[in-house]
């Protein structure tokens, strides 16, 4: 069947002719072998469904549940930021337990709590990294109120209360509302390694809660100063 | 065997297919039915589970990178960590105070966990679950290691200290790992939660018992 | 007619075989060089005590490859009297004796050498390794140059001057301590800039 008209009319015939059937399974085997696998990520993740904050009612998060209590205005907490005249910290008062049966790292906690668009409260940042102004602040530490050590690892079956806080520049105004994200992670298999980790950082629930003045209470976590 | 067996054509059993394509069949099964095996069966669990090197307090427990022998337990609400700051905790805090001595080269173990009865795994941190292991020590030179580890009062009775080098569990796989029975009740448990001595936790150390 | 015999239909399988089994194995250990070969010094140079012994290895830095030759003689092992740099009494625990590892180097003044490792093994072949700071001893970060004049380090950070102390000398001694337990006899000194290449020098 070697004709006149260039190889790749050539081609184009004998794959219009014979090799049909041959290329429409080809391409069934691909669009299985596709669907199978999981099919095509869509480009842009749907955004999770985000449910409104309710002070006081237990968050699951995916490895933790947080159950947000108060925020208030510390001006001093002993370890982390004494008297500064520069800063003001924002402290979260919050109860968490870890959901699984293993030890989840302080990190992922503070990670997963964020204040969004308050003035004055940078993201930390990496050297080498920039920050989206936009994108909500993780807490820069978690406290544990009962002795104000710094909570670093949340063991399985405990249940916490602490401060997780925020440095705010002084030179920005005291805010009476806070806008709050919970941050939750699902349990899979990583595509890296195959362990089961907690990926997919998404915002679960988001809203505003009342911040208390300094001058209003006195300051509260901590009577440990080591 | 075999050899002579080859020859006579399987073929006419298999409804006429060709002898290639029946081939293919049957290798193409072969290969499906050692996967489903596979995957019904905890090979892989099994294959690359750790070899857990057990013992009780005050035994010598052997590993591959060498012996630990946990020497005490102690438990309370409140620990003093090495750098004096207090810990306090709602559950309990169980301090465990134990004896490393490499084999062979220098060796750090950097995972230190307590493992309930329900397989709960409570690791150390560096803060707020304290634990130091002062860096490699020296093969033969027994070193005075404490961690001590916060954890829900229901999972005191029955503890075992687990101890290996890796951190990540993922390389635990094939590798010894020290378990060990902290022989604890739930009698030790209801006293340390109601017990608000504060235990020191020890730092690092060289050389014998006695010594520390 | 006989047909020809298994061995014959399948000589060309029987000879791709180690081929290809060779060929599976090679594709199939690229990680040998990473968790075996390059863990431990394995190239190495065997020298004697008293004598110089040259050994040329390579370093690399933000530059690339640092190649560099360095000349050394392992001058005896004794029980050590004062740590390797710091004035700090030595007080081994109980049980624990402490060796100073006499050696003298030569090298010139601008080759980097302050990234070295120190083991001494034992006749088991146990190893037991220079540390600068443990439970029991406090000593100089470097068992290879001498504490106070270093030499320049490897170019590793941008921004970093990778000289600044005082010149080496051209020929120097160092006496790096180690802890081993008691009774244990040091066989052989192992000096490495980096696996896989390394020095081994016999202390008998």
């Amino acid at each position: 069947m070697a004709e006149s008209g260039g190889r790749l009319r050539r081609l184009g015939l004998g794959a219009s002719r014979q090799h049909l059937p041959l290329a429409g399974s080809a391409a069934g085997a691909v669009v299985l072998a596709v669907l199978v696998a999981g099919g095509f990520d869509p480009l842009e993740k749907p955004a999770a469904d985000v449910a409104p904050l309710v002070v006081g009612e237990a968050v699951d998060l995916g490895p933790f549940t947080v159950t947000v209590e108060r925020m208030r205005v510390v001006d001093e907490l002993p370890g982390v930021s004494e008297g500064d005249d520069d800063t003001r910290v924002l402290a979260l008062v919050a109860t968490v337990t870890a959901t699984g049966t293993t030890t989840e790292y302080g990190a992922m906690l503070s990670e997963s709590v964020a204040l969004d668009g308050v003035p004055g409260v940078p993201a930390e940042v990496l050297p080498g990294d920039t920050a989206d102004p936009d994108e909500p602040v993780p807490a820069g530490d978690v406290y544990v109120m009962a002795d104000g050590t710094r909570l670093d690892a949340v063991q399985p079956g405990l249940e916490y209360e602490v401060a997780m806080v925020w440095e705010q520049d002084a030179r920005a105004a005291v805010p009476s509302e806070a806008r709050l994200v919970l941050v939750g992670r699902t349990l899979r298999q990583s595509s890296i390694d195959r362990s089961q980790e907690w990926l997919d950082p998404l915002p679960v629930v988001a809203g505003d809660i009342d911040v208390t003045a300094p001058s209003a209470e006195p300051s509260e976590p901590a009577e440990e100063d080591s | 065997m075999g050899g002579r067996r080859v020859a006579r054509p399987p073929a006419r059993r298999l409804n006429g297919l060709p002898r290639q394509a029946a081939f293919a069949v049957l290798l193409v099964a072969a290969l499906a039915t050692g996967r489903a095996v596979e995957g019904l069966m905890p090979v892989d669990d099994e294959t690359s589970a750790p070899f857990e090197r057990t013992g009780g307090v005050g035994d010598r427990v052997e590993t591959r990178w060498g012996d630990v022998e946990v020497t005490s337990v102690a438990g309370s609400t409140r620990i003093s960590d090495p750098y004096g700051t207090v810990h306090v905790t709602g559950g309990v805090y169980v301090v465990v105070d134990w004896t490393y001595t490499a084999a062979g080269e220098p060796q750090v173990p950097a995972y230190v966990a307590l493992r309930d009865t329900e397989g709960r795994v409570f690791r150390t941190s560096v803060e707020r679950n304290p634990y130091s292991s002062g860096g490699a020590a020296q093969p033969g030179i027994p070193r005075q290691v404490a961690a001590a580890i916060e954890v829900p009062a229901d999972a005191v009775a029955g503890a075992r200290l687990v101890v290996t080098l890796e951190t990540n569990p993922e390389d635990h796989r094939r590798d010894d790992i020290a378990v060990i029975d902290l022989g604890l009740t739930q009698d030790d448990a209801d006293a340390w939660a109601a017990s608000e001595e504060t235990v020191e936790v020890a730092e690092p150390a060289d050389g014998p018992e006695a010594a520390s | 007619m006989r047909r020809p015999g298994w061995w014959r239909r399948n000589r060309w399988g029987l000879v791709a075989l180690p081929v290809t089994l060779a060929a599976a194995l090679a594709a199939s250990s690229y990680r040998v060089e990473d968790y075996w070969w390059l863990e431990k010094p394995r190239d190495l140079v065997h020298a004697e005590r008293g004598e110089w012994a040259t050994f040329s290895a390579s370093q690399y830095d933000r530059t690339g490859d640092v190649p560099f030759t360095v000349r050394v003689r392992l001058d005896g092992v004794r029980p050590a009297e004062a740590p390797f740099g710091e004035d700090e009494p030595l007080e081994p625990p109980d049980g624990v004796q402490a060796v100073a590892v006499d050696l003298t180097l030569a090298a010139p003044p601008d080759v980097p050498l302050s990234g070295c490792q120190l083991v001494v093994r034992d006749a088991a072949g146990t190893e037991y390794a220079y540390q600068s700071a443990s439970p029991s001893i406090s000593q100089a970060t470097s068992p290879c140059v001498p504490p106070d004049a270093r030499g320049p380090e490897l170019d590793l950070f941008e921004g970093i001057d990778p000289d600044t102390g005082p010149r080496r000398p051209d020929e120097w001694s160092v006496s790096p301590v180690v802890l081993l337990p008691d009774g244990v006899e040091v066989a052989e000194v192992l000096l490495s800039w980096g696996p896989p290449e390394g020095l081994v020098i016999s202390a008998d």
